[in-house]
């Protein structure tokens, strides 16, 4: 009953979203990134400093990290936090609705911006002056530049803080991203521009191959920018820093060697264990298969779903 | 699986489509939603019948597109920038300082927008879901269903079911009228003057109705009327409680002490005068729905479909909500698509409709006879799915 | 002895005249009674006083018992009596409580607290005593209308009463549907032994069913009660088989085609060689440029053709009827020809113009159509305001509409509202609203439904008046008297396409579906009204 020239334009259709989808596949999830263009030699990238304190009321530890981004000129200062959270292969930082910053690393678990008492439980910014932080009202959405310093403090004015205290780390940009810009400089094979496109070649998990001169994973930084404060990472756990030779496909140029500076403790921040967030951290190149996968699965069924919509309803 | 030509129990399907919309609030993902749009799209495209509302899909998916398209406009002028990707800027309007959580216009960002749009899916999933259940299950049986304690409000339900479809007619007939008379149709001033002869024509349908329904014992000899009213109120309130109860809990926040006891409260009433006005009544029920295996497995699947997505959010798995800054293609749990797959067994179990006995077009050309009254006959219409 | 009247008076307030008078009636066991009456006159009061709806839903007051097999409606509301008396109203759609067959026949047994068994089995046998075992599941929108009224029957049947009350039951079915029903009527007081109390206007349907008719003359007089050939032979509401058998002088009056054929043979003969007055047809050859042409249109219905390339064309002064069962698309042609739609092929024009892309105002110097509920037409809340907005709108001098009412219907009151008139009454409106600006094409939908015949007369009269003054008319209907009276030519349609158009007396009178009663007495000759008999002998008898 169902004349054959009223659904001829589904198969067609659905032939061209599996090609899309499989042209899509090998370039991975990245392709869809525009981001992660090429960016132009180290010269012109931006160096932020940031400092994450996760306050009073955070039961592990390391409560303060800071450490130094590298982001491609024009970004905002959003962007440096998410490179920052890369950088220390953190869950990425979400947002609410109204694109309050809810969670950095999965911190806190619950709640965005909620009511505690006379207060609010939130991710305040602050902007780095010499010597003082300086509250910032506005967004993070101002352009970086060479020199700025960041911070993100959660206020949890249950824990007895009478104001919005800033982070408890020194806004010195000198000192945070020393050992960075010095590396920069001086050592040429690990401050390769990670162009993402050369590290994706393969969606399927496979630990891509950095640029030349990278360290292997799990690995001590062996680049000659591990200054000070260089502690031995957990091994099977990708040093934070190590060089784009992670998994993680969506780094932005994150040098190799940027170091976590803690503040209070020496261990690098085993944020995983402490945790046990919900939604776990790893974004790798796995993605793209369940997704071919999936979409393929939900075109079947649509097609099914629609040539039977077009019979003759109640002949079964 | 059972004979064909049986029909569902329409709460089975209620069930089912309910729990499928619970699946679709607990994910941001657009791929899992997708998945479950397809899913429900399949099963109604497999059991639905040849009966009128059957079409009501269509209509729930078109507005559920347009929720997407609003959702984004919104977004798009009023909305909080998510930062990213600035993909064009619209003129800032300052505002006063007591309007400081709000802005319109400002730099519109992929991010933002994308957020907007998976978050107007979410929506039109779930107003898919609810045109399914309409779709596959009749509103009159549904209705039948209801505790004696509820009839006549139930009565007054099936009545503006009847009634609407009726309206839609008489308002074409009065705007006709009126074009005939040489008033405009078009326009502001086509719509006054629609209201009173629209609402002449259904206040005369419904004494119609009602002396009908009158003549055939409609409202006889009911013992005990104060008796009954106190357990229809008692009903009534108890499901206001009951409500309110769910809003409570699904918001935290919202109603004090997370609605629990609002909940249970609702669920005493409720119980109480569902018993106390279920015995006693006089009337009796001809061939109500009986619920059986096949009722049972389409209640479950659902049920499995959303106590997967459940169990996925406690256990935390990845790629249960999109987060759109920054920008990547989301993940997609695979077990968890292999549960929605669950969601498709209705298509199986649900009897299949029964063969309605007469050619689709021989019921239009039916239907034609019976609005041979209504010159809005002979309007072609936009293909009707 | 089932349904007795015991001085039944009624008026609907204490200031009005009273509706019914004194009325002693007694309705026995197994019998067909036929309410006849003009309009207004107190049948539908009277039907609607068994069943206890007079005075229980409409108000009013009433003084004297009805009683029902010992039960009397002071007493018992109607929904008491629902087991006793079943009541089908005009409109079987409007009184449609569920969507599916089998559950409306169910609902009355529902109320009555019957048990699931005996409803099942009385279910079962209503559907085969109406015929409807095959549409049992099939949603209620989608029966046709003698197939939705035999529905309604069985609704108010299910529960098993011992009356059935049927306030004109076929005025909105075409002729076969009619018939359906009219039989199964018969089937249920024959084979059942119910009590059929049922009130018409198209009289010529149901006489031959009636066993007693009851003439209810209006304003309070007295009952006429009787046999038929008695009562029919005095009535002043006739069907024309009757008014044959009084001007030929036919005792007893035959009450059907059958009877009134085996006493025509002596008409016959002195008819034999008169020809049925001036030939009214125009043959298109023969006449100028059509007024209005619908040209190989066609309209579609969601996926259905409601019309399939179908050509018409009318000329001036003519009075065309289109004819067919429902949904054959009568009504859409009218709509297309009135610009309330545009073809979805082919072409509408009148005067040369396409009425579907005129602005309303100037729509109704072109044509004017009644559809076929007038009443929708109307929108004051009283004639004198309803006239004089015509002719604000119209931009006529005023009174020109109240002088078209007054022609087509003298004495309608100006004061009340539209809604309160009677239906001949608010038909007269609304052509008086049409008419006032003179438009050249007239269309009317089904204008006879629920007209008495004196109201009938006077639309044929007036309809000549206008086709001789130059307008065209085209008419829908399934009334075979009123087509055989006024129109010149006649077309009919199924499913869409013209199955044939001509000289109204050559396509309706050798039809047996459409053919008058007159033609169906007189055939082989090819008359068609009473008053072309009278006149033929008339003249011959010069």
């Amino acid at each position: 009953m169902t004349p054959l020239p009223r659904w001829r334009w589904v198969v067609p259709t659905a032939m061209l979203i599996g090609a899309a989808a499989a042209a899509l596949g090998p370039a991975g999830p990245d392709a869809l990134v525009p981001f992660k263009a090429a960016t132009a030699a180290a010269a012109d990238s931006v160096y932020v400093a940031l400092v994450v304190d996760l306050g009073q009321g955070y039961g592990g530890s390391p409560r303060v990290v800071s450490g130094c981004v590298r982001v491609p000129p024009g970004k905002s200062g959003y962007d440096a936090l998410t490179a920052f959270t890369q950088q220390m292969n953190w869950a990425l930082p979400s947002y609410n609705n109204a694109g309050l910053l809810c969670t950095i690393d999965g911190y806190p678990q619950n709640g965005c911006g909620q009511v505690v008492g006379s207060g609010y439980d939130y991710w305040s910014y602050w902007h780095g002056d010499p010597g003082t932080w300086t509250y910032s009202s506005a967004g993070a959405s101002r352009t970086m530049q060479t020199g700025d310093v960041e911070g993100w403090r959660f206020e949890d004015p249950g824990h007895g803080n009478p104001t919005d205290p800033p982070p408890t780390a020194a806004p010195d940009f000198a000192s945070i991203c020393a050992s960075d810009m010095t590396s920069t400089t001086s050592a040429p094979t690990t401050a390769t521009p990670t162009t993402i496109a050369t590290t994706n070649t393969g969606p399927m998990g496979s630990n891509p191959a950095g640029p030349a001169g990278s360290t292997p994973p799990g690995s001590i930084a062996s680049s000659p920018t591990s200054g000070s404060g260089q502690e031995p990472t957990n091994p099977g756990r990708p040093v934070p820093g190590s060089g784009s030779g992670s998994p993680t496909t969506t780094r932005p140029t994150a040098s190799g060697g940027s170091t976590a500076h803690t503040g209070n403790s020496g261990s690098p921040p085993p944020r995983t264990e402490a945790l046990a967030r919900a939604g776990s951290v790893q974004h790798n190149g796995g993605d793209s298969v369940p997704l071919l996968v999936g979409g393929f699965i939900v075109v079947i069924i649509g097609c099914g779903a629609l040539y039977r919509w077009r019979r003759h309803p109640g002949v079964p | 699986m059972t004979a064909p030509g049986r029909i569902l129990h329409p709460a089975a399907w209620w069930v089912w489509a309910a729990t499928m919309g619970v699946a679709a609030v607990r994910t941001t993902n657009p791929m899992l939603l997708a998945f479950i749009a397809v899913v429900v799209v399949f099963v109604v495209a497999a059991r639905r019948s040849a009966a009128p509302w059957s079409r009501s899909l269509a209509v729930f998916f078109r507005l559920g597109l347009i929720v997407i398209v609003i959702r984004v406009v919104v977004q798009v002028v009023f909305g909080y920038r998510l930062p990213g990707h600035v993909l064009f800027t619209l003129p800032q309007v300052p505002l006063p300082g007591w309007a400081a959580g709000v802005s319109i216009g400002g730099p519109v960002t992929l991010e933002s927008v994308l957020q907007a749009a998976v978050d107007g899916l979410r929506l039109a999933v779930i107003l898919l879901c609810f045109g399914a259940a309409n779709s596959l299950a009749s509103p009159y049986r549904l209705l039948r269903c209801l505790p004696t304690v509820l009839y006549e409000a139930g009565v007054a339900v099936t009545v503006a079911l009847t009634f609407a479809p009726e309206l839609v007619i008489t308002i074409g007939s009065v705007r006709d009228a009126r074009r005939l008379r040489g008033r405009p149709t078009r326009g502001i001033a086509g719509l006054r003057g629609l209201a009173i002869p629209v609402l002449e024509g259904a206040l005369d349908r419904s004494l119609q109705l009602a002396a009908s329904m009158d003549a055939r014992g409609y409202g006889r000899r009911f013992a005990a009327p104060a008796h009954r009213r106190l357990a229809t109120g008692a009903t009534a309130l108890g499901l206001l409680l009951v409500m309110l109860g769910v809003f409570g809990a699904l918001d935290p926040g919202s109603v004090p002490s997370g609605g629990i006891p609002v909940l249970a409260v609702g669920a005493v009433l409720l119980a109480m005068g569902m018993t106390a006005g279920g015995r006693r009544s006089p009337r009796t029920r001809y061939r109500p729905d009986v619920w059986r295996l096949p009722e049972w497995g389409v209640s479950l699947s659902g049920c499995a479909v959303s106590g997967a997505f459940v169990i996925a959010g406690v256990v935390g798995v990845q790629g249960l909500q999109f987060t759109p800054y920054p920008l990547h293609a989301p993940t997609l749990p695979l077990l968890l698509c292999i549960g929605i797959l669950a969601g498709l067994l209705p298509a199986v179990l649900a009897p299949s409709p029964r063969d309605p006995g007469y050619r689709e077009t021989d019921g239009e050309m039916l239907v034609l006879a019976q609005r041979e009254a209504d010159p809005s006959v002979g309007v072609p219409r936009v293909a009707r799915w | 002895m089932v349904i007795r009247f015991s001085d039944v008076s009624f008026s609907y307030s204490a200031a009005d005249e009273p509706i019914l008078r004194h009325v002693d009636l007694t309705i026995g066991e197994g019998e067909f009674c036929l309410v006849v009456g003009a309009t207004g006159s107190g049948k539908s009061t009277l039907l609607g006083a068994i069943n206890g709806m007079v005075p229980h839903f409409t108000g009013g007051r009433l003084s004297g018992t009805v009683t029902v097999d010992g039960r009397s409606t002071r007493d018992n509301p109607p929904r008491e009596l629902a087991d006793l008396v079943g009541m089908v109203g005009q409109n079987p759609s409007a009184s449609f409580v569920t969507d599916a067959v089998e559950d409306e026949l169910a609902y009355a047994m529902e109320n009555l607290g019957v048990s699931p068994q005996a409803m099942r089995r009385r279910v079962e046998d209503t559907l085969d005593l109406l015929g409807l075992h095959e549409l049992r599941h099939r949603p209620l929108l989608s029966l046709s209308g003698g197939q939705q009224q035999r529905v309604a029957i069985g609704a108010v049947l299910a529960a098993a009463p011992r009356v059935l009350v049927l306030d004109e039951p076929t005025s909105a079915l075409d002729p076969a549907a009619a018939e359906e029903v009219l039989a199964t009527l018969t089937r249920l007081v024959h084979d059942v032994g119910m009590t059929v109390v049922i009130a018409e206007h198209r009289l010529e349907r149901v006489v031959p069913f009636a066993d007693r008719i009851i003439l209810v003359p209006g304003s309070g007089d007295e009952l006429i009660v009787g046999r038929p050939q008695d009562v029919m032979a005095g009535s002043p509401v006739a069907p024309p088989l009757v008014d044959l058998a009084r001007l030929a002088g036919w005792d007893p009056i035959p009450l059907s085609v059958r009877d009134a054929r085996r006493l025509a043979e002596p008409l016959r003969l002195r008819l034999a060689g008169l020809e049925p007055g001036p030939p009214t047809t125009t043959t298109p050859a023969s006449t100028p440029e059509p007024i209005a042409e619908a040209e190989h249109v066609s309209s579609v219905y969601v996926t259905v053709m409601a019309l399939n390339q179908v050509d018409l064309r009318i000329h001036r002064g003519e009075v065309v009827a289109v004819m067919g069962r429902n949904g054959s698309g009568k009504s859409t042609l009218l709509g297309l020809l009135a610009g309330l739609r545009r073809p979805a092929k082919g072409r509408v024009r009148i005067c040369g113009q396409v009425p579907g892309d005129l602005p309303p105002r100037k729509l109704i110097k072109l044509v004017g159509m009644v559809p076929q509920d007038a009443g929708v037409l109307l929108y004051c809340s009283s004639v004198e305001d309803e006239c004089e907005t015509a002719d604000g709108e119209c931009g006529l001098p005023p009174g020109t509409t109240a002088a078209t009412l007054d022609r087509v219907l003298p004495g309608v009151p100006r004061r009340h509202h539209p809604r309160d008139l009677s239906e001949g009454q608010r038909l007269a409106l609304a052509l008086a609203v049409i008419l006032a600006p003179a438009p050249p094409v007239l269309l009317l939908d089904e204008p006879t439904r629920g007209l008495d015949y004196p109201s009938k007369d006077r639309l044929v009269r007036l309809l000549r008046e206008l086709a001789a003054d130059g307008h065209s008319v085209v008419i829908a209907t399934h009334d075979v008297e009123l087509v055989a009276r006024v129109a010149d030519r006649a077309v009919v349609l199924a499913e869409g396409e013209v199955v044939s158009d001509g000289a109204a007396r050559e396509v309706v009178c050798h039809s047996p579906v459409f053919a008058p009663q007159v033609a169906k007495v007189l055939a082989p000759e090819a008359w068609l009204t009473v008053d072309e008999v009278r006149a033929a002998l008339a003249g011959s008898s010069r």
